[in-house]
C-alpha cells in the first residue's frame, strides 16, 4: 500500500480542503482559553476519547446487530493496490488484500504480515509465507502469487503509481523493456518461499513489500504481458486473504462486505461491513443519527465539541501523515539568500496561524517529517519564532533596504511577492491576509493571484510560480522526501540545491540500519531547517468517530483502521 | 416530414464535429493534467514521462484530437483515468440516478407550474398572481446548496422523518417493493429542491404564453358567443397557450440526463453531475470528452425534438 502509492498529495490536499470548507465558519472558533486544553500529540500518538454516555446511542445505529456501516466520501472503483489513487479506496483494499510486510505504530516494518522475512548481504529479501493463509476463493496463497503481484508492476503498460524501477532489482529493465518473462531478481523458491534480489542494498525497498498480494489464477488468468485490460477489468470484483470480501459494489454509493471463512487469524467478528457515502456537509448527522458507526471527521472546535457532547460516540484523534508548506523558487535572486527566506519564516506568525485555523488540533511544523515517525528529530532545530525585529535585520543585512514609500529595494528594485493561491482555501483564507499584513509591515508588497489546483501543480512544474502553498502526504519512510529536496528532484519545485542534503539522501537510502538512519535524516532536517527551501507551517490533525456500540476500534498514523475492524465486536 | 428529420440530422454531423473540436481543445488547453492533479511525490521524473507517453499526453494537441476522434467514430470513447474503465460504462453507471431524480422533479415541475401559470394568467394582477411570482422568483433565485441543506436540517434531523443523504439505506437488506419505498424516500428531498428551482421559470413561461393567447380576437369571439369561462380557457385558450410549452418540454431533455452538480453534491446522491464535476479537476479528460458529447448530442436532439413536436401540435406549421 504505502509503497505502491504513497498517499497522493491530491487527496491529501483535497481532504484538508473539504475537511475545512465542511465546518465552514468554525475554523475563527479557536479562543485562546481553549488553547489550555490541547492535547499534547508530540508524546502521544492518538489522543483516545472515551464515550461519556453509551446509553444515547441512537437505535438506528442499535438496530445493526452484525453489521458495521462506515461513511466514506467516495470511491474511484480502482480495487485492486497495484492501480489505486485514492484514500477511499485504500480502505477498500485494506478490507480485501493482505501484504508481506505490515508497519507499527511509528511505521517501522514488523512481521505481521503474511510472511516472515530475513535479508542477505543487505540485498537479498527471502520471504517466507506463513502456514495456513488463503485467498478468500479457499485457494492458498504461494510465492508465484506474490512474484505475479509484483510482476504486474513491472509490465510495460502499467499505468498505476507505483515505481519499481527506483529500487534496482536486478533484471527489471530486461522484462519492463525487454522480452524476459520474468524478473531475474524475483526468483520462486518453492510454495511458500520467494527472493527478491537488489543491485545493491537500499533501505527504502522494505516499505514496497508492504504492497497488496493478489491470486494469480483469479487476475492472470486471461492476462499476457503488456496488456493489463482483463486485470483492470476485474478493479471492481476483487479478491484477496483479508479479512473481508466483497459482495456488492454500488458506483458512487456502497462498498459492501462480508467475512472471509478462510482468514487466517481467525473469523471477523462482524459479519458484515458496509463502506456508504456521505456528503461531507452532512457527515456529522448522519453519524448522529446512527447511519453511520464510523466515519472520519473535520477536526474543529465545534465538531469536537459535539461530537463529545452526543455521549456515545468514541474519538480517536492523531496526527495528519502529512504537513502544510510554502514554497518559494529559490532560483529567483529575492529568494535566493536564506537570509530572506528565514526573514520571510520569522515574519509570519505561524503559531497563531495554525491557532486560527484548526484551534487546539494543529501543531507548528519546522521539519519535514510528522511527529510520531520514528525518524523524527527536533536536534538543533531552529523554531522560527515570530520575531520581525530579526526579521527586518537579516533583510537589511541580504541588502534590502527600506525605501521612503514604505518598501524595501535592492538594486533599485521593489521587494514585491507574487503569491499563486488557490480560492476558497480554508487555510490560504486566513494565512494569506495575515502574510500580506506582516510582510507589509516588512516592506514587502505581496501579490496574490487564485488558480485551481492542477493549474498550480503545472506552475510549479514550470517554475513560474514564485511562491505557493500546498500539502505534502508522507509515509513511514523518511526516504520519500528525498524526490523533494534533492538537486533536481522530480517534486523539487523550490530548485533548492544542497550537495550535503543530496549525500545525505543517498546515505539515508543505503542505510538498512534504523538508528543510523534517523541520524542521517536528523542531519538532513537539521540543514533544510537552516536553509529553508520551504516555510513549512503546519501539521494539522485527522480524527475518526466510531459508534461506542463497537468494541476494540483501534487506528493510528501508520495503522489504518481497516487493519484491526475484523476484531471489533458489537456490544449489546 | 421524414425528408426534414434526415435533413436534421445529416446537419448535426457537422457541428457535432465543430463541438467536439471546441470542447477538446478547450480541456486539453486547461493548464494540468490529470498526472498534474494527481499530484504524488514518489512520482519520478521518468515516471511521469512514462505515464504521459502511455495516455499519450506527450503528443502534439491535433494528433491526441485525431486519435480520440477515429475512436470516437468507431464507438470507443476511450477509458476514465480516473476509474480505469470505459467511459461509455462510467456514465451508465451514474446517469440512470440522475435520470430517475431528474424525471421525477420535472414531473413535479410540470403539475404544479401549468396549472398556477394557468390561474395566474387568467387572473393577472390577483393577489394569487402576486404570490405565485415571488415564490416561483423565490425559486429561480435560491441556491440549491442552501435550500438543501435548509430542507436537510428541517427533515432530516429537525424531524427525523427522511434521510440525510444518499439513494439507500446501508445496511437495510429490504428487497423489492421495501428496497423501492426506502430509495423513495431518499428521492424526496433532493427531488423538491429541483423542483422548487425548475418549477418557477416553468410557471413563468405557462403564464406569458396564457396571458398573449387571452388576450387575442378569437378569444374574444368565443366569449362573444356567450361560451362559458370554462370552455373558453380551458378549451380555446389552453391549447393555443400549451405549443410553445411542448417545445419547452424538449428543451428540458438533456437535462434530464445531465445530472445536478449540486444538488448531488449535497445529498451524497450517486449521479452523473457529481462525476462530471469531479472529472473536470481531476482533469479526466476522456471523462469530460465522452460526458460532454453525449450532452451534445442529447441538446440537439432535444432541439430536433421541439421543432418535430411544435409541428405535432401546431397545424399551422409546415416543416419543409
Amino acid at each position: 500500500m504505502k509503497s505502491f502509492k504513497i498517499k497522493s498529495l491530491m487527496a491529501l490536499a483535497l481532504a484538508g480542503m473539504l475537511v475545512l470548507s465542511g465546518c465552514g465558519g468554525g475554523q475563527e472558533a479557536a479562543a485562546p482559553e481553549q488553547a489550555a486544553e490541547k492535547a499534547d500529540l508530540t508524546t502521544q500518538t492518538v489522543d483516545i476519547h472515551k464515550a461519556e454516555d453509551p446509553s444515547k446511542n441512537p437505535q438506528q445505529a442499535l438496530d445493526r446487530k452484525d453489521t458495521i456501516v462506515v461513511g466514506m466520501t467516495e470511491f474511484s472503483g480502482k480495487f485492486m493496490e497495484q492501480f489505486r489513487q485514492s484514500s477511499y479506496d485504500m480502505y477498500v483494499n485494506q478490507m480485501i488484500f493482505e501484504q508481506l510486510v505490515e508497519v507499527d505504530d511509528e511505521g517501522k516494518p514488523v512481521d505481521e504480515g503474511i510472511a516472515t522475512w530475513t535479508v542477505e548481504n543487505d540485498n537479498k529479501y527471502i520471504f517466507k509465507l506463513k502456514d495456513g493463509i488463503k485467498f478468500s476463493d479457499g485457494t492458498d496463497v504461494k510465492a508465484e502469487d506474490v512474484e505475479f503481484s509484483y510482476l504486474l508492476l513491472a509490465d510495460p503498460n502499467y499505468d498505476g503509481d507505483s515505481d519499481m524501477s527506483k529500487y534496482g532489482f536486478v533484471g527489471f529493465d530486461d522484462y519492463k523493456n525487454g522480452s524476459a518473462t520474468s524478473i531475474e531478481g524475483i526468483k520462486v523458491i518453492d510454495d511458500k518461499t520467494i527472493e527478491f534480489t537488489l543491485e545493491e542494498p537500499n533501505a527504502e525497498v522494505i516499505y514496497f513489500f508492504t504492497g497488496g498480494i493478489v491470486p494469480k489464477a483469479y487476475y492472470g488468468a486471461n492476462y499476457t504481458k503488456g496488456d493489463l485490460s482483463s486485470v483492470k477489468a476485474l478493479l471492481t470484483k476483487p479478491m484477496g486473504s483479508g479479512p473481508y470480501k466483497m459482495v456488492e459494489y454500488k458506483e458512487g454509493q456502497s462498498v459492501t462486505f462480508t467475512a472471509n471463512e478462510h482468514y487466517w487469524k481467525g473469523q471477523p467478528a462482524v459479519k458484515n461491513v458496509i463502506f456508504t457515502v456521505t456528503a461531507k456537509s452532512t457527515a456529522m448527522q448522519s453519524f448522529l443519527g446512527g447511519q453511520t458507526d464510523v466515519e472520519m471527521m473535520d477536526v474543529s472546535i465545534e465538531n469536537v465539541e459535539q461530537l463529545k457532547g452526543a455521549g456515545f460516540v468514541d474519538l480517536h484523534r492523531f496526527p495528519t501523515n502529512g504537513y502544510g508548506y510554502l514554497g518559494m523558487n529559490n532560483a529567483l535572486p529575492k529568494f535566493s539568500d536564506k537570509r530572506v527566506r528565514q526573514a520571510l519564516a520569522y515574519a509570519l506568525n505561524r503559531k497563531d496561524v495554525v491557532e486560527a485555523i484548526y484551534g487546539p488540533f494543529g501543531n507548528v511544523l519546522n521539519v519535514p517529517q510528522s511527529r510520531v515517525a520514528w525518524s523524527y528529530s527536533e536536534e538543533g532545530i531552529n523554531e522560527y519564532g515570530y520575531d520581525m525585529e530579526k526579521a527586518a535585520a537579516l533583510l537589511d543585512e541580504a541588502g534590502w533596504t527600506m525605501g521612503d514609500d514604505g518598501f524595501r529595494y535592492k538594486d533599485g528594485e521593489k521587494f514585491e511577492i507574487f503569491f499563486t493561491g488557490m480560492a476558497d482555501h480554508p487555510v490560504l483564507d486566513i494565512m494569506l491576509p495575515v502574510m500580506i499584513e506582516s510582510y507589509k509591515q516588512l516592506g514587502i508588497d505581496l501579490k496574490v493571484e487564485y488558480v485551481d489546483f492542477p493549474t498550480l501543480t503545472e506552475k510549479t512544474n514550470n517554475f513560474s510560480a514564485e511562491m505557493w502553498f500546498m500539502a505534502w502526504g508522507l509515509t513511514p519512510d523518511p526516504g520519500d522526501s528525498s524526490n523533494v529536496y534533492k538537486t533536481g528532484g522530480p517534486q523539487n519545485k523550490y530548485n533548492y540545491g544542497s550537495t550535503k542534503v543530496d549525500e545525505l539522501f543517498v546515505q539515508g537510502s543505503k542505510e538498512t540500519d534504523f538508528e543510523k538512519r534517523k541520524a542521517i535524516y536528523a542531519e538532513i532536517y537539521k540543514i533544510l531547517n537552516d536553509e529553508l527551501p520551504c516555510i513549512i507551517v503546519y501539521q494539522r490533525s485527522d480524527m475518526w468517530a466510531a459508534n461506542s456500540r463497537l468494541e476494540g476500534f483501534h487506528v493510528t498514523p501508520y495503522k489504518e483502521f481497516t487493519k484491526d475492524l475484523w476484531k471489533v465486536t458489537i456490544k449489546e | 416530414m421524414r425528408q426534414y428529420i434526415t435533413r436534421r440530422v445529416l446537419q448535426m454531423i457537422p457541428i457535432l464535429l465543430g463541438l467536439s473540436i471546441i470542447i477538446f481543445g478547450l480541456f486539453a488547453l486547461a493548464p494540468g493534467d490529470f498526472i498534474d492533479a494527481n499530484l504524488s511525490k514518489n512520482l519520478s521524473a521518468e515516471k511521469v514521462a512514462e505515464l504521459k507517453a502511455l495516455y499519450g499526453f506527450d503528443q502534439p494537441l491535433h494528433i491526441r484530437y485525431f486519435r480520440w476522434a477515429g475512436d470516437a467514430l468507431r464507438g470507443n470513447l476511450g477509458d476514465s483515468l480516473q476509474f480505469s474503465k470505459p467511459v461509455t460504462s462510467v456514465i451508465n453507471d451514474y446517469v440512470w440516478n440522475s435520470f430517475i431524480l431528474s424525471a421525477f422533479s420535472y414531473l413535479l415541475s410540470i403539475i404544479l407550474a401549468v396549472p398556477i401559470g394557468i390561474i395566474s394568467a387568467t387572473k393577472q394582477y390577483s393577489k394569487f398572481d402576486m404570490g405565485a411570482t415571488v415564490v416561483a422568483l423565490i425559486g429561480i433565485s435560491m441556491p440549491a446548496f442552501f435550500l438543501g441543506l435548509l430542507m436537510i436540517k428541517i427533515f432530516a434531523i429537525d424531524l427525523h422523518i427522511l434521510p440525510v443523504s444518499g439513494m439507500r439505506t446501508a445496511g437495510l437488506n429490504a428487497t423489492g417493493f421495501a428496497a423501492m419505498a426506502d430509495v423513495g424516500k431518499h428521492l424526496i428531498l433532493p427531488t423538491l429542491v429541483l423542483a422548487f428551482s425548475g418549477v418557477g421559470s416553468l410557471m413563468r413561461y405557462t403564464r406569458t404564453s396564457m396571458l398573449e393567447v387571452i388576450k387575442q380576437d378569437y378569444i374574444r369571439t368565443a366569449r362573444a358567443k356567450g361560451l362559458s369561462e370554462k370552455t373558453v380557457i380551458y378549451r380555446h385558450a389552453l391549447r393555443n397557450a400549451l405549443i410553445p410549452i411542448v417545445t419547452i418540454l424538449g428543451l428540458m431533455l438533456p437535462g434530464l440526463f445531465g445530472g445536478a452538480m449540486i444538488t448531488e453534491q449535497i445529498f451524497a446522491f450517486p449521479g452523473i453531475g457529481k462525476i462530471a464535476l469531479g472529472a473536470l479537476s481531476k482533469r479526466d479528460y476522456p471523462l469530460m470528452m465522452g460526458f460532454n458529447m453525449f450532452m451534445a448530442v442529447l441538446v440537439l436532439l432535444g432541439n430536433l425534438l421541439s421543432d418535430i413536436l411544435y409541428a405535432a401540435v401546431d397545424p399551422r406549421v409546415r416543416l419543409k
